[in-house]
This record gives structure tokens, sequence and C-alpha cells, in this order.
């Protein structure tokens, strides 16, 4: 009896032990189109590796989903501010860069970005801005300035990001605040602004107003840089800026999980999309800067040379960076919920 | 339009049209207020171009990109899973909780009712926060079987409702002359109650798939890895915008929730033409 019981106990184990060997799995959780299937497709090619991708719809939920335990993903690919989330609740484990074999392909300032300095819980991957889009055959003089979207001139014309601290990304930077504050103050001016911005709007919109920027219907719209990027492509007259105040800019990128079951392959896709060539594929397909600066030479002229992927220095550095905003977070949501009744 | 047959309209043919036909305008108008959108849907999975506004020609493009994605494919496949098992234990739980309902007297019968029912008046995101909660302190990992779980969950008490109501108008003599024929409980269930509830079975399994493979709240908190669903994925998919992609997939499944729609109504008028003839 106990001999055959610890005849299948080990026969388990060997199974067990056998399994990675037999046929590795790489599990990611990651946002829908940033990586392209082709990539992914590559990878399995070269690596023999099978790909489970699982997509979520935004950081809070996906955060809901890890901090139940126990999820089996290897990577999981959050924004700045749910990083620093992640490594607070002890979801995400410290990174052996010697793993990475491509590590040095990251652009210097990717290196130490504030919210995990020295990547060591993330390995930034694709980047873009928020900030705002027009039709140019609606304004008279090129639009510079998040006042615009405050502008009588535009009224019912003008849409918002469907998105909290997207929306107080305009209400903030028009006042003169950062992006990131934590004043409850200067939140609620900013809740204020927004209040009064309402009758303006055309409404909150964070799926087609690439597309209603395009036909004309809307004339200015905040956006997301990735967002307007096909629009840009097909219709001239679609310009995307960031504004004077700075707009905002996000990374997501990978990190392992704590109780990741197979952090080698999950090093393994780190090292490949590091790749100079793997980059560049990532931002033809998916027209999303990554921070391989290298990649950026195999990319086609328009492409590199577009300042809506690929913002100058400058513009980088005025804009603000999105970070977590701890115990601040409930005055935005007070806040954004008042915007969101408002009339 | 007159039934008075004269050749000239009577005064009062605009009171006869629109007064008197009220009834059928504000259905017409409910048809085209609930179907418009779908229409639109629709016509624009055929657009050449990438907008869902701007009309820039006919292509079937969107519908080949559907068809090679990969993760579209996957997903379907594990909606098609999730929905069929799920509604498939959500029948049988229905049924047999419907019928012991209905047929038996046993203490707390009531209460068993109207526990089978709760979850139909509880909010959806609280049973997928309580079920994700209580998974992971029960050390389950997430992925089909939680999925099965919560779809279940929510689609019991459609189930239930279904069978019971037919259970309910069942003959109880015919089970009685089965027994005294010499038929035990096993072959009179087998034999005379369950053919005569297949077609509500059949609605309920229709109904708790629909159900299954619409949902998304409690999918997004009993997903696991290598289960994102179809509406999982399409609601991720429009955090870059909405393409006629999206278009070209809703399109796709309209046309399979019609053609069921259809299955179900051939099944069913013919029966419901013979309940009303007898």
């Amino acid at each position: 009896m106990t001999k055959s019981n610890l005849f299948l106990a080990a026969s388990a184990i060997a199974l067990l032990a056998a399994g990675p060997a037999l046929a590795e799995d790489l599990r990611i959780y990651g946002w829908s189109g940033e990586m392209p299937d082709e990539v992914l497709a590559d990878f399995e090619g070269e690596t023999g590796i099978t790909v489970t991708f699982d997509t979520f719809d935004s950081n809070e939920s996906m955060i809901a989903k890890l901090d139940a335990g126990g999820s089996g993903y290897d990577l999981v690919n959050p924004s700045q501010y749910a990083v620093q989330i992640l490594i607070n609740r002890g979801r995400i484990a410290e990174l052996d860069h010697s793993k990475i074999e491509t590590y040095d392909n990251i652009g210097p300032s990717f290196r130490n970005v504030s919210y995990d300095p020295g990547n060591r819980y993330s390995i930034p991957y694709v980047w873009g801005t928020t900030g705002l889009a027009y039709n140019k055959t609606c304004v008279d003089a090129p639009i510079t300035s998040w006042k615009s979207l405050f502008d009588e001139k535009y009224k019912g014309r003008i849409y918002m990001l469907d998105n909290m601290l997207a929306a107080y990304i305009a209400g903030l930077q028009v006042n003169g605040f950062s992006a990131n504050t934590s004043d409850p103050a200067e939140i609620e001016k900013a809740t204020e602004t927004l209040i009064a911005q309402k009758p303006l709007l055309a409404g909150y919109n964070s799926t087609n107003f690439a597309d209603l920027v395009s036909s004309g219907e809307a004339c200015i719209v905040e956006s997301w840089s990735s967002s307007v990027l096909q629009a840009i492509k097909d219709n001239p007259d679609v310009v995307y800026v960031l504004p004077e105040e700075g707009g905002t800019m996000w990374i997501d990128g990978y990190s392992v999980l704590t109780d990741a079951p197979n952090p080698d392959a999950a090093y393994k896709f780190l090292s490949y999309i590091l790749r100079p060539e793997v980059a560049a594929k990532t931002t033809e397909l998916s027209q999303t800067a990554t921070v391989v600066t290298a990649s950026r030479a195999l990319l086609p002229a328009d492409l590199a040379n577009n300042s809506a992927v690929f913002p100058d220095e400058k513009t980088i550095a005025n804009a603000d960076f999105i970070l977590d905003l701890g115990d601040a977070m409930k005055f935005y949501q007070d806040g954004w919920t008042r915007v969101k009744a408002a009339q | 339009m007159s039934a008075t047959g004269t050749a000239r309209r009577g005064p009062g043919w605009i009171t006869r049209t629109f007064v008197h036909g009220i009834s059928g305008w504000l259905t017409l108008l409910t048809f085209i207020f609930m179907l418009a959108p779908i229409v639109v849907l629709i016509a624009f999975a055929f657009n050449s171009g990438r907008s869902t506004v701007v009309w820039t020609g006919f292509s079937l493009d969107w519908f080949a990109k559907v068809w090679s994605n990969r993760h579209i494919a996957r997903a379907l496949n594990v909606s098609l899973v999730v929905a069929i098992a799920s509604a498939a234990i959500a029948t049988a739980i229905g049924a047999l909780a419907a019928i012991a309902i209905t047929r038996r007297q046993f203490p707390g019968r009531d209460v068993l009712g109207a526990a089978l029912a709760a979850p139909l008046v509880l909010p959806e995101i609280v049973l997928g926060v309580a079920l994700l909660v209580f998974m992971s302190y029960a050390g389950v990992s997430l992925g089909y079987r939680t999925m099965i779980v919560g779809h279940v969950l929510v689609s019991v008490p459609f189930a239930t409702l279904i069978v019971r109501a037919a259970a309910s108008s069942l003959d109880p003599q015919l089970e009685h002359a089965a027994a005294d024929l010499g038929a035990n409980e096993w072959q009179t269930f087998r034999m005379v109650t369950l053919p005569q509830l297949m077609p509500a079975l059949f609605t309920s399994f229709i109904l708790a798939a629909t159900l299954s493979f619409d949902n998304l709240v409690m999918s997004t908190f009993t997903s696991g890895v290598g289960t994102t669903t179809l509406p999982l994925r399409i609601y991720s998919m429009l955090k870059l915008g909405i393409t006629p992609e999206i278009n070209a997939l809703g399109t796709l499944l309209v046309l399979a929730n019609v053609t069921i729609l259809f299955l179900v109504m051939g099944r069913y008028l013919p029966l419901m033409l013979k309940t009303n003839r007898r």
C-alpha cells in the first residue's frame, strides 16, 4: 500500500519535472494590440515555446486579477503606475538583468524611469504620449494648448478621453498644475475646470474618437498618440500634438510575476523582444514606439520621422509621467464622479 | 385601408391609421430603434477603410482579418467550450431542482426555490468578485473550471425558472398511470417525465448557452491562463479604438445568433401550433 503510494508520488513528481522540458509554455497577461501576433509567432518558431497571450482591458482589472494570487501567468504587461502598485503588493519579482542578453539595447532615457529606477522590476517596452488631436479643416491656426479643449468656439465638437486619469491630465495642466499632483486643492480646481467644460463637450470617448476627428464630426479631441496614428495616415488633415503645457507620457513594460511557473521562458521572451529587428517589427505592426533606440534606424522613413510616434527629446522631457498617486487617488475618484454626474 | 370600403378616404382616416394603429406604429419604432444600430454595424463591417464612421468602399478584408486572427479563433473556441459546458450543467441542475420543487414535498422547499433565484437579483459583479475571492482562498487556479462554475451560477436561475414552469404544467396523472403499469421511479422519469420536459430543457440549454456566450462581467473575474473569451477579447481590443474588424466579428456573431434563433423557432413553431390546436 505505502509502497505503491510512494511509487505513484514518485512518478507524479517525475512527470511534473519532465513536463516543462517536453513542451515549454509561456503565459503572458497583456494589453491587446501592443504585441503583434507575428512577433509571438516568430518567437514560438525560434524557441519552440508555446505562448498563451491573454488580454486585459485596464490596469485596474489586471491588478485585481493578479491580487487574487496564483494567476498562473509568467509575464505581465503593466503601465508605469501599475508597476508601482504591483511592486508594493509583492506581485512582481526583482529582475535578474544578467538573464536578459539584450538588456543593453534599452535606450538610455528608459534605464532610469522614475517609477522603477534602474528597471529593477520592469523592462519598459512600448511607449507613447497623451495629448490632443485635431482636424486642420476646422481650426484657423495650429492648436498648441489644452486651452482649445476649453474654448467656446469649438462647442459641441470636442471630445475628452473617457478615462479618469486621462481627463485630469488636461484639467490639471491647463491650470498650470502637474498631471501627477496629489494636492487636494489642485485636484479640486481641476474638477471644477472639467465640470465647467462639460457643456462644451460632444462627449467622453476613448474608443472611436480618432474616427470622429478624421471625419470632421469632432474638431479637437484629447487623444492617446497610438490611437490616432492610423487616422493620420489615412487623412493628412488630422494632426496630433503634445500641448505646450506638457501632456503626459506612458510606458507599458513587462514584469515577471513572483509566482511565475516558468520564469526562464519569460527571460527568453524579454531577451527576444529587445532585439532591434524585433522591436522594429513591433513598431511597424502596432504603430507604437519601443524603448529599443537602435530599432528606429530599421523603420521605414515615414514612420521613423513621424513626430506623433517619436516626439523630439525636448517635448518628451516636458511631458509629465502619471505615477501611482496612492491615497490621493480618492480625491480624483470623488472629483471624477462629480464631473460625470454634472450636466 | 378603410374597413367601410368607400373609395373616398373618410374624414377619420388619420385617426384610424395613426391613433387606432398606435400599437403597431410603436412596435415598428421599437424594432427600428433596436435593429438600426445592428444594421449600421453590419454595413461598416464591409467598409474598405479603417473608419467606422466614414464609408470608403466595399471590401471583405475585415472578415479575412478576423479569420486569420489567431487570438479571435482561440477566444471563440474558449467561449464555445464554456457556453456548452456551463449550459449543460446549468440545465441539468435546473431541471432536477425544478422537478424536486414541483413534484416533491420536503422541508425547505420554498427556501430552495428562492435560493435558486437569488443570483437573478444579486448584481453579477458582486457574484464575480465573491467567486474570485473564494477561489483564491480555496486555492483553485483560475481557468475553465472557475469560469464554468461562474457561468453556471449566472444561468441556473433561468434554467430553473424555465423548467419549473414546464414541470408545473405537466399532468401528474401520466406519472401515476406509468406507476400503475409497473414502471419504477427511474423508468417513469426517463420514459414519461423527461420526454415531456424536452422542449423546456432545450430552451433552457439554448438560453443558458447564449447567456454564457455573451457574458462579460463574470468572465472578467473568473477567467485564467488561456481562457480569454470572445467578449473579453473584444472588450480589450476597444482600447485601440473600434475598427471594422470588430464590426466584422459582430456581424458573424449576429449571424450565428440568428441561425440559433431560427433553429429554436423551427423546433418550436410546430410544437406551439400543435398546442394551440389542442
